[in-house]
Order: structure tokens, then C-alpha cells, then sequence
């Protein structure tokens, strides 16, 4: 009997393709359907601009939302136009919102699948070096290379932590649901990068010109609203230290924060003395932000519910345990955050080995 | 320029016409950011950028430059003034292990350290202040030693070790260079690591470090690798100690006293988990034998000694300038060099890295210097200071800061 490989010998569907857009096949589809920008005047191109529209206010919301199109050709065209209109709103919180609402989509559609097509997707879309261990632990039966996993690990909490991971000649163990989460991770990475990297006509806004301006009329009020509530907080926040400047950096373009990443700042801003109402709304750009739930957790650090303990926040062996300190000259010698405020900067010198 | 520095340039000058076929480019020179140190010359020349072997051995002989650096990372526009400009396209994985970052009791006796600003001089590691004007200006002065080397090389053994049993790497994508004083480098050059961000370099010293170690997670049914097997590893040793040396280590620990006794009387009973039946070595039935803190105090206290010293900053840093094997150090005029890792404890410097002739030649000692370097005497005539030592001690001795010529 002929040995089961799983190797490139996988056929995708067209139905493949609507649910994962971003794939190699995907973009080898588009490519021979030869739709081009004058497309996009056509009825059959509007009525992709609208798909497109659809799907990225479907990630401002916070009800899911997504229906896809019955037309496969127009769905599976809909996800590079959407990019391009992100491309021309030129928004970056809004390009982190989308894509951590399509990372989540396509997560969720993986957990249905079977190993063989999350693998083929790895392997052909991203070039990881990624097997199934036959024979292997029932618990782990994937094994990655560990460079194309801490590249793409969600967070840096000790679950993911490469120390406390099995590891074999370069291969990190782990389980079909985590390999799912690593796909999410760079599906988020992937959908940032195209947007950045792309190159576009500049008449294309007038021609998609309707549906972006109700994507803007749908966004910007949540953006506004959004940034304001940061800004009131932006106090001498310049005197932060380096490892805070840049979660707060962060947090002001939108990024998605780890949840040791957002333990960190939320402790260390309460422990400023800032109130739970201000440090809500340093929240409140985060992608997946939703303002009764993160109350609900500023509260609890800050003491106010469950066990009444007031978290402290994280000193410099924590956060370089989390791979969060990026230390300055400053931060020499210290061994906690909140002690920077107390150290004058200094000038840095090349460094060399 | 002063007597000194024009007596090195020439010795350097000397070298570089001689023996620029001893330069090893890196691969992929052209994508390379090259920067010196000149003689006679305030800051680093940055910024450089070679089209060929050939034009980089053509300026290194030209300039004979004081110190050699190039780039880990590759990119684009290596020569581009701004960073952000520069077009980064990745970077070797780089390593940095230095006798500097290494507590070796030697220290003591061949290194001292004198405050800039009121004078006060002190033996051995410096201190971040002076301790008696608390100044943050301190000159140090870190001399060469047989014993600074060889805790280097096994620092290096172990970094080998894991990254070829743990990472999966292989021994000859792992470039090991000697730095010139009393360090190495190694470099890997594979495809796999050139893209990696900080935050992923970041995990990978956190695992050579073992920072960040939770024992709970590592109940893993099946395989020993990794650090499961290595604190495995540590704890047999730790138990199979005598009584008397396991007490007093335990104590060393912060342990109390009553606990180190009853630590000590279920020693058989641990070992026999550890040794006989290694599938109960779980984290459940240690624990219920010594209990869940004083494991943890224990094995930090193993993963510390056992830590392997690197420059974690040299690793992580995606645009780090890096020795150029083949040049030479400012500060040593020792050669940085190529090491085979087969040849590890066989390599001497002395006989593998040094360039000038022992022809004899007097200098006059200015500052504290150790009696004996690489085995030769300095035997300092008292009423004129001065010392006969071969070219080579002579060019280490001057341009390290202890002595100028006579």
C-alpha cells in the first residue's frame, strides 16, 4: 500500500479559496482571473469594491457579521480589494483592526478543517518547516521549527515560551490548536505587510471613491473617539521609559497587545496614579477592544474587585522575561520601571562586539 | 598622534601590507556596513560599504585601520548614512561570549579599574561607581590570562552543545572567531535565522539562558531534550553529593537549616526517583518530596550556575557591528581569527593569533600590570621601570594602556 503523504499533492477548492483568501493558490487565482484596476469600474468590479466595503466594516463591528457572497469568484476577489482600499485610507489602526478581524475568521474556519490542509497552508502559503510526527506524543503531534515559531508565537507568556516548550533538534512540539494560532498570528502579520509594501494607482481612489467614504463614515467616528481619550492621558508621557513608550506607541497606532503586554502597561499606568477610567481609554484602540470587559480587568489589577489585591506592576526581570525591556542607557542599574523617573538620560554610544 | 599610537599605527601599517591576504570577508560582502577605528582619528568611520574582496583588502591595507567591524545584518544600501534608509534584509544570528562578562576569580590579580575623576584605583571587576567619589567615569583595564580564556572556551562548549543538540543547528553553519582579546564570537549564517525580528532573538537568549523556566510546563510524557533533561541533569549531580557538600550547598542557597535536614533525609529517597525509575520524574512527585518552594529555589539556583555567559545585547541587536576575522584588534594587536570548533581547546593565542616577531624591545610600565602574561615574565627593573618583553607583549602592553615606549 502506497505510504499517506501529505506533500503539495493537495488540491484547493474554490471553496477553499473564499474562506482562505490570503493563501499562495489564492493569489495564483486572482492572478489568472486577469481582473485588472479598469475592472473596477465594470458592474461586476462595484459590486466587488462593495463586497470589499462590507467586509471591512463587518471588522468595526462587534457582532460577527461576515456573509459571505454566493458568487466565489467576486468573495475571493473581495479580500485583495480590501487591502488596496486599506492601502488608500492609509490608516494603520484601521489595517490592525481588519486584520486581527481576519486572522480570528480564518482561525475559527481551521479548527474545522483537517490537519492535512492547515499543513499544506503552512508549508505553501508561509515556507514554514512544519511536519506531522507520526508515531510521535499523542499531545504533540506537530513539529515546528522553532525559527518559524518564536516568529510567530501570539504572545510571550510562559505557555509560549520557547524554554518551556518541548523541543527536538530544532523542533518545537506542539499541538493541531496551537499551529492554528501560529496560522492567526502571521495571517495578521501577512494582511499588515501587504498593505504596507503595496504600490497602487493613484486614481483608484476616485474610482472606489463611494465605498470608501462610507468605510470612513463608519470608522472615523470610533477612531475619534478613540484617540481622544488617549491623548488626555499623553502627559509627559515622553519621560516614560523605553519599554512603556513603546507599549504606549503601540497602543496609540492600534497594535494589538499581548496580554502580558497589556498587564504591564495597565499596572504601570495605575501605579502612576492614573484612574481606571484613563487607563480604559488607552485601551480603547486596541483591535478586539471591548470597553465593559477591559473595565472590568483594569478594575480587578487595580484592586477594586475580585480579591481586592492590588496588582504591582511588572519590575525589569519580568518584563525581560517577556521579551518587553528594551533598556536604555537610563535603565542601567535599575531594577524596576518606575524607577527610570528617577535616573536623568544620558548620551548612548555606538555599540560593538 | 603621540610616539605610541604612531610606533602601533606602523606596526599595524606593517601587518595589513604584509598579510591582508589573512582577511576573511563575509559572505555576501557587498550587502555589509563596514566601519574602522583610525589611528590618530576621533570616532568610528561608519557607513562603508565594499563591492569586492579585493576593494576591502585594498582599503584595510591603505588605512591600516586600528579596529575592523562589519555588520551582521545585510541590507540593501549598506553604505546609506540613515538607519531607517538602509533597507535591512536581515541579519547572521551572532553570539558574544567574553571573559569580561565571565566572574573568574583570576580577576583579582590581573585587572583594576581607576576612577577618572578622583584617582581611586581598585582590583578586579569594575564597579558601575567609584566607591569613593561615586563617579560613573571609570577606566578599566582587563588583561589576557590562561584561565579567563578557558572559562571562555567552555562557555562556548556549552553554547555549542545546545545550539547543535537543543536548536538542531549544525556544526558547520556555526562560525566560532576568536575576538583578539578574551572572547569569541560565533556566527550563524543560516537562511533560517536572517529573518528573525528582536523579539524572536530575544526568545532565543532567553532560552539559552533558561530565563523564564516554569518546572510545571515541563511535564511532557515521553522525550527527555532540552532543558527538561538538563535540570534532570543538574539535580542528579546536586544529589549525589555528599551529605556534608549537599548541606552546605543547599545552604548557600538561603535555605533554612531545617529544612536543608529534611531535604537531606529523603536524599535516597529523590535519587531513587531521579535514577531508577526516571518516568516518575515529574514536577508532582519532586514537589511532594521537597516541596514546591524550595524546588524552585533549588533549581534557579542550578539554572544560575549553570548559565551560560553571553552578551545577550550582541544577539539580540539586528544591526550589530561585529570583528572582521583576519584584522586586528586596537587594544590587543592580536589577530581576530577563524577557530575550527574541533580545535577549540587546542587554540592558544599565542601561537594562533599573534602577528609581530618576539624580537626584544624595552618599554617603560605605566600602569598595573599582571606579572605574567601568556606565560612571559615581566620582570620590571625597578629604578627605570622599563622591561624588555618580544614586539608582539610590547605592541599588547602599549596599546592596552600599561606601558609606552622607553
Amino acid at each position: 500500500m502506497k505510504k499517506k503523504t501529505y506533500k503539495h499533492e493537495f488540491i484547493f477548492t474554490l471553496a477553499d479559496l473564499v474562506k482562505y483568501p490570503f493563501t499562495r493558490d489564492a493569489i495564483v487565482f486572482v492572478r489568472k482571473l486577469g481582473f485588472e484596476v479598469n475592472d473596477l469600474k465594470t458592474a461586476f468590479g462595484q459590486a466587488v469594491s462593495n463586497r470589499s466595503m462590507e467586509r471591512i466594516i463587518a471588522s468595526l463591528k462587534k457582532e460577527n457579521e461576515y456573509i459571505p457572497s454566493d458568487n466565489l469568484e467576486l468573495e475571493i476577489l473581495s479580500f485583495p480589494v480590501s487591502l488596496i482600499m486599506l492601502k488608500l485610507i492609509d490608516d494603520d489602526m484601521l489595517t490592525r483592526k481588519y486584520a486581527v478581524f481576519e486572522s480570528k475568521r480564518i482561525g475559527e474556519l481551521l479548527l474545522e478543517e483537517e490537519p492535512a490542509k492547515v499543513l499544506y497552508i503552512a508549508k505553501k502559503t508561509f515556507n514554514w518547516d512544519i511536519k506531522i510526527v507520526t508515531g510521535g506524543s499523542h499531545r504533540y503531534p506537530w513539529a515546528i521549527h522553532f525559527t518559524d515559531y518564536i516568529s510567530n508565537v501570539p504572545e510571550y507568556s510562559p505557555k509560549w515560551k520557547l524554554v518551556n516548550r518541548l523541543i527536538i533538534k530544532g523542533y518545537v512540539l506542539v499541538t493541531r490548536e496551537e499551529v492554528i494560532r501560529l496560522i492567526e498570528e502571521r495571517v495578521k502579520k501577512l494582511i499588515v505587510e501587504r498593505v504596507k509594501n503595496m504600490e497602487i494607482a493613484p486614481d483608484l481612489s476616485s474610482i472606489l471613491g463611494s465605498q470608501l467614504k462610507r468605510i470612513l463614515e463608519a470608522w472615523l467616528p470610533q477612531k475619534t473617539k478613540a484617540l481622544i481619550s488617549v491623548k488626555g492621558l499623553a502627559v509627559k508621557e515622553s519621560d516614560y521609559p523605553p519599554c512603556m513608550r513603546i507599549l504606549m506607541e503601540k497602543a496609540k497606532k492600534g497594535e494589538n497587545l499581548s496580554h502580558a503586554e497589556r498587564f504591564a502597561l495597565a499596572t504601570f499606568l495605575l501605579s502612576l496614579g492614573k484612574s481606571v477610567d484613563e487607563v480604559v481609554n488607552v485601551f480603547s484602540t486596541m483591535p478586539d477592544f471591548n470597553e465593559s470587559r477591559t473595565r472590568y480587568q483594569v478594575e480587578h489589577l487595580a484592586g477594586l474587585r475580585g480579591s481586592r489585591k492590588k496588582y504591582s506592576p511588572f519590575n525589569c526581570e519580568n518584563m525581560r522575561t517577556y521579551g518587553l525591556c528594551y533598556a536604555d542607557e537610563v535603565c542601567k542599574g535599575i531594577k524596576h520601571p518606575l524607577q527610570y523617573f528617577f535616573k536623568r538620560a544620558k548620551r548612548r554610544d555606538v555599540n560593538v562586539a | 598622534m603621540s610616539r605610541e599610537e604612531r610606533f602601533l599605527a606602523s606596526m599595524f601599517r606593517r601587518y595589513y601590507q604584509r598579510h591582508v591576504n589573512a582577511i576573511d570577508p563575509p559572505a555576501e560582502l557587498n550587502q555589509r556596513e563596514f566601519a574602522f577605528i583610525h589611528f590618530g582619528r576621533e570616532g568610528m568611520t561608519r557607513h562603508l560599504g565594499f563591492t569586492s574582496d579585493s576593494k576591502l583588502k585594498e582599503y584595510l591595507k591603505s588605512t591600516a585601520p586600528k579596529h575592523a567591524y562589519y555588520s551582521s545584518a545585510y541590507y540593501r544600501y549598506p553604505d546609506v548614512e540613515n538607519m531607517d534608509e538602509k533597507g535591512w534584509l536581515g541579519a547572521d544570528l551572532v553570539f558574544d561570549i567574553d571573559a569580561d562578562h565571565i566572574p573568574t576569580k583570576c580577576k583579582e590579580v590581573h585587572d583594576h579599574w581607576i576612577c577618572s575623576n578622583c584617582g581611586y584605583v581598585g582590583k578586579g571587576h569594575a564597579p558601575t561607581r567609584c566607591p569613593q567619589c561615586n563617579n560613573e567615569k571609570i577606566r578599566t583595564f582587563t588583561w589576557v590570562c590562561e584561565k579567563c580564556i578557558d572559562a571562555a572556551k567552555t562557555e562556548v562548549e556549552k553554547l555549542v552543545d545546545l545550539l547543535v543538540d537543543d536548536l538542531g543547528f549544525e556544526e558547520k553553519d556555526i562560525t566560532l572567531v576568536f575576538s583578539g582579546h578574551r572572547g569569541f564570537h560565533l556566527h550563524i549564517k543560516s537562511e533560517k535565522v536572517r529573518k528573525l525580528d528582536q523579539n524572536a532573538r530575544r526568545e532565543i537568549v532567553d532560552y539559552i539562558r533558561g530565563r523564564g523556566i516554569e518546572f510545571t510546563y515541563h511535564i511532557r510524557e515521553g522525550e527527555e531534550t532540552g532543558w527538561k533533561r538538563r535540570i534532570f541533569q543538574y539535580l542528579v549531580e546536586l544529589f549525589l553529593l555528599e551529605e556534608e557538600q549537599l548541606s552546605s550547598i543547599l545552604s548557600s542557597m538561603g535555605l533554612r537549616r531545617r529544612v536543608v535536614d529534611k531535604i537531606i533525609s529523603r536524599k535516597q529517597n529523590i535519587l531513587d526517583i531521579l535514577l531508577k525509575n526516571p518516568s516518575l520524574f515529574t514536577p508532582e512527585n519532586i514537589i511532594s518530596i521537597i516541596g514546591e518552594k524550595y524546588l524552585h529555589t533549588i533549581i534557579e539556583f542550578l539554572l544560575k550556575e549553570n548559565e551560560i555567559n553571553i552578551d545577550e545585547r550582541v544577539t539580540i541587536d539586528t544591526k550589530r557591528l561585529i570583528r572582521l576575522p583576519g584584522t586586528l584588534h586596537g587594544k590587543t594587536g592580536f589577530q581576530v581569527k577563524k577557530v575550527p570548533i574541533s580545535y577549540l581547546w587546542d587554540f592558544n593565542p599565542i601561537h594562533d593569533a599573534r602577528v609581530f616577531p618576539e624580537d626584544s624591545i624595552a618599554v617603560k610600565i605605566v600602569s598595573h600590570v599582571p606579572e605574567k602574561i601568556y606565560g612571559y615574565e615581566i620582570q620590571v627593573n625597578s629604578s627605570q621601570n622599563t622591561v624588555r618583553v618580544p614586539l608582539f607583549l610590547a605592541v599588547y602592553l602599549i596599546s592596552n594602556g600599561g606601558a609606552r615606549l622607553a
